[in-house]
């Protein structure tokens, strides 16, 4: 069954198994990033996944279904991780705008398309660097595939800076992955 | 930005995202659903106060009974009429009436749990 089924099960038959269902198959997701948010503190993450179910069960009224509903689950797990872990989401929101873009055509055009595949290894390595913000940005768009939008609205930050977060973190990536190929053999 | 570019950008975007999706590890469940069912609101509390209201109403229902209708003179009224009357045709429907009263609690208790 979809989350819209399982969704309307729990509204509207205060269906208890079908709201199990939901956090079943989204436990593993929303524990991950929790983690990521919690700076890998995993007790403190679980508190936190908990709490966005907990939160998520009682807004279910409040769920119109005009975004994804992991889309709504990661926005939830961001509004919370900012207010109970004080994160500060003014952080977020700055990023260097001075360093130009033409860093970023010199790498491009320095890396050719085979190249990628032997820096696989080194690629969550190479997120490490990056900052939260950027590396949160940048696996929200490419490994939960939300758009740039949806990454604006998890976030809660403007979009232009998620663009730039985005942009900024792919240069600083490929000027890694470029280094390290160049000393592998 | 040259055609050059934009085929290594969305080369790169389309290996960032296949190399990330790859490695995204899964968390085995290990009771963090069970957890986040007993924390659910009203979960917990609202089957208890469910039967300690109908055992409430019962208990109040019996006492009731008990002053209202006279027990003794029902009591031997009963015991001349089961010497009358066949017992086992009454038996059986009051045992068939019982075991639906328990099957309909076991599915309501089980569809709680």
């Amino acid at each position: 069954m979809s989350d819209a089924g399982l969704i309307a099960r729990v509204m509207t038959q205060q269906d208890p198994h079908a709201f199990r269902q939901l956090v079943l198959r989204h436990q593993s997701s929303v524990r991950r990033w929790a983690r990521r948010l919690c700076d890998g503190d995993n007790a403190a993450a679980d508190d936190l996944a908990q709490e966005v179910f907990i939160k998520v069960y009682r807004a279910l009224p409040t769920y119109r279904g005009e975004a994804r509903f992991s889309t709504w689950l990661y926005r939830i797990a961001f509004n919370l991780a900012a207010s109970q872990k004080r994160l500060a989401r003014q952080r977020w929101q700055a990023v260097d705008l001075e360093q130009a873009s033409e860093e970023v055509e010199q790498v491009t055009n320095s890396m050719a398309a085979g190249d990628w595949a032997d820096a696989s290894r080194d690629l969550n390595s190479a997120m490490e660097t990056l900052s939260q913000p950027q590396q949160w940005a940048l696996r929200l768009n490419l490994e939960e595939d939300l758009t740039q939008e949806e990454v604006a609205e998890v976030m809660g930050i403007p979009l232009g800076t998620v663009k730039t977060h985005i942009r900024r973190g792919k240069q600083a990536l490929q000027l890694l992955l470029s280094d390290w190929r160049e000393v592998t053999p | 930005m040259s055609k050059n570019q934009r085929s290594h950008e969305r080369e790169l975007d389309a290996w960032l995202s296949r190399t990330l999706q790859s490695h995204g590890e899964y968390i085995e469940d290990e009771g963090f659903t069970d957890g986040v069912m007993v924390r659910l609101p009203g979960h917990a509390t609202r089957p208890w106060r469910w039967r300690l209201g109908v055992l409430f109403l019962a208990l109040l229902s019996g006492l009731l009974a008990m002053a209202v209708v006279p027990v003794q003179p029902l009591v031997a009224a009963l015991a001349s009429v089961s010497v009358a009357v066949p017992v086992m045709p009454l038996l059986q429907v009051g045992g068939a009436l019982l075991a639906s009263v328990l099957l309909a609690a076991g599915y309501w208790i089980w569809k709680e749990a």
